[in-house]
């Protein structure tokens, strides 16, 4: 236990980023060292009601020693965990996590004792004290909704890794907790499950509950998350909300999905055309390690790949440029702003 | 009692009374199997028993297996309670609505009740077997149940205590029948040859004889070693020691399982899953 904390229960009126919000997790000065070795360095966060927060970091970052951390399968070396309990008030996890508002973990791939799904399940909710005459129907709808229906009371050592994936993302929301912790919460599932996790998470964030993901998979944290931590060699390097961190690139990318490819022996001079007459909004900056050049085509998916200097005068211009002067080079058919693209250059630039 | 606190205890209650119900559920199997095989030999025992045996002699005859029975099935019982979890890593899916105290603690409950009515279902047996063949109810046997349940319990803390220290349930379950089998008939054998006065009350193996020997008739009455005859006449008899005093059996049982405990304690504060 950390003698130095002296803080274990603070009233939740904190405020935030200037707006009034309810902290439902906050964690302190977290620090944890496996002998030499620092895993955890003094991370810090705070998380609001509703929020859904992405932890994003390379392998061996510290993301699930923090969430390992959070519940209490390790002791902090230094720093405190805070969560709100049935009074709302921020408590130190160390106290009595009988009385802490519910939370849902699902950390590294779920091992199971060699049992069934239903009476697994079932165990979890009681132990969560999910009520008695909803168990069942509970059950029922989770694993109907992940194709696991037909296994509920097949032994689960017969299950496949992504099964069991699924099955330990089911037990971490069995009970609706408020705040849900998935550590890798995508690893071993094939597409559909994915999709069906997607799902299921942008559910779960209608209804305002608070989710903690920890992933390295941009592509799937930018889709759900609207805040991100980038974490590595244990340390917070980074925590806003996304779009705060798009404008501190001050880039943005217009992806144009094109009718017909442009043929080959063109592209050449197209893409010569393209950069001299969008050079005076392209992004400048642009950092060739990570971005070849601010034009960029991908005859496989016939998209046309726009980095700009992220104005929005330069967008307007842009559309006006596309469809003006190359209307006899290729048909723009829809325009769209990817945001994983950008993620994945600041977390390139953040993480080295 | 404040109402508040009552509901505190009942909330704390709750982790530790579900993981105890889920552990007889998973374990039911075994306690199936266990049974079956108690019964089937206490059976077939009964049915081809040496009719000149009495009462007695069936009966001490009957718990030597029984000794080795409860040895084996305490290992496949409590042998994996932790270093399973900590090495499966089970426990992950339960916190932190559950700590590892309560985990285990539930665990080692629910397999120790399950172990204990085994030893009842064999006593019973026995003792339907004694009515059947001779018409008799021998008195000692309750005692002897008693005792038995609690060097089941000893023996129980002292597996939990390897099932902690040890990465895996097989290698517990190894290094608990060879301290059991060799160690301590070594020791036996050592200290005999060094002083033939001194009790070996350090060898649980030794205490166990108590379960046996509760029941008279094995020897003479008030005594507790007996001369044995290696090689004849040509080597002087050897004073082997052969149950200990009630009193000195339940001292050593409660202090094996005493400190026992007392290290798993200290080993699981500083184990992290």
């Amino acid at each position: 236990m950390c003698k130095n904390s002296s803080i274990y229960l603070i009233k939740n009126k904190i405020f935030s980023d200037n707006n009034l919000n309810e902290i439902v997790l906050k964690i302190d000065n977290l620090s944890k060292k496996f002998k030499q070795f620092v895993a955890v360095n003094n991370v810090s966060l705070e998380v609001n009601k509703g929020e859904t927060v992405g932890f994003v970091g390379p392998n061996g970052a510290g993301k699930t020693t923090t969430i390992k951390l959070i519940a209490k399968l390790l002791k902090p070396t230094s720093g405190n965990v805070l969560i709100k309990n049935m009074g709302g008030d921020l408590q130190d996890i160390r106290i009595n996590s009988q009385d802490l508002v519910s939370m849902g973990f699902l950390i590294d791939i779920p091992v199971f004792y060699d049992s069934t799904p239903y009476v697994l399940l079932k165990h979890y909710a009681q132990l969560h004290k999910y009520p008695k005459n909803k168990i069942d129907q509970r059950i029922d709808e989770l694993l109907y909704f992940f194709d696991l229906a037909n296994w509920k009371k097949k032994r689960i050592k017969k299950f496949s890794k992504g099964m069991k994936q699924k099955l330990g993302f089911i037990q971490a929301i069995i009970h609706e907790p408020e705040i849900i912790f998935l550590d890798e919460p995508q690893t071993g599932l094939d597409p559909k499950a994915r999709i069906k996790i997607r799902q299921y998470l942008m559910t779960l964030k209608e209804q305002k509950k608070t989710i903690f993901i920890a992933s390295h998979m941009l592509r799937e944290i930018s889709e759900i998350c609207e805040k991100i931590a980038f974490i590595n060699n244990g340390e917070i390097i980074k925590f806003d909300r996304i779009e705060n961190m798009e404008k501190v690139l001050k880039t943005s990318e217009i992806v144009c999905q094109l009718l017909e490819p442009i043929p080959k022996e063109r592209f050449e001079l197209v893409e010569k055309k393209l950069n001299e007459k969008l050079a005076p909004y392209l992004d400048k900056n642009i950092d060739p390690t990570i971005v070849e050049s601010p034009v960029q085509y991908q005859p496989s998916s016939k998209n046309l790949t726009i980095y700009y200097d992220g104005r929005l005068e330069s967008k307007g211009e842009i559309f006006k440029i596309l469809g003006k002067d190359f209307d006899s080079e290729f048909t723009v058919i829809s325009f769209s702003q990817s945001k994983t693209s950008l993620l994945e250059k600041l977390y390139l630039e953040k993480i080295k | 009692m404040d109402k508040r606190i009552v509901r505190e205890k009942k909330k704390n209650f709750n982790p530790f009374l579900r993981t105890y119900l889920l552990e007889l559920r998973l374990r039911w199997k075994r306690v199936l199997f266990f049974s079956i095989i108690s019964v089937v030999y206490v059976l077939l025992f009964s049915f081809f028993y040496p009719y000149h045996f009495d009462e007695g002699q069936f009966f001490r005859y009957e718990l030597d297996f029984f000794r080795f029975f409860i040895l084996f099935v305490s290992c496949f019982f409590f042998s994996d309670i932790v270093c399973s979890e900590f090495d499966k890593k089970t426990g992950y899916i339960l916190f932190p609505k559950i700590n590892k105290n309560k985990l285990i603690g539930g665990k080692y409950l629910a397999n120790l009740s399950i172990i204990i009515l085994l030893v009842i279902i064999h006593y019973l047996m026995l003792d339907i077997s004694v009515v059947v063949i001779y018409d008799t109810v021998i008195p000692e046997s309750f005692i002897s149940l008693g005792i038995a349940i609690f060097y089941t319990i000893t023996l129980s803390a002292l597996i939990l205590l390897f099932s902690t220290i040890m990465p895996k349930a097989n290698l517990t379950t190894i290094v608990v029948i060879l301290i059991y089998l060799v160690g301590f008939l070594v020791l036996e054998q050592v200290l005999t040859a060094i002083n033939q006065e001194i009790e070996p009350i350090f060898s649980l193996n030794y205490i166990g004889n108590l379960i046996n020997f509760i029941i008279p008739g094995g020897l003479l009455e008030g005594q507790r070693w007996m001369w044995v005859y290696y090689a004849g006449d040509v080597l002087p008899p050897v004073k082997v020691w052969r149950t200990p005093t009630i009193e000195v059996g339940i001292l050593i049982m409660s202090l094996y399982t005493a400190l026992s405990f007392f290290f798993i304690f200290l080993a699981l504060k500083k184990k992290e899953l």
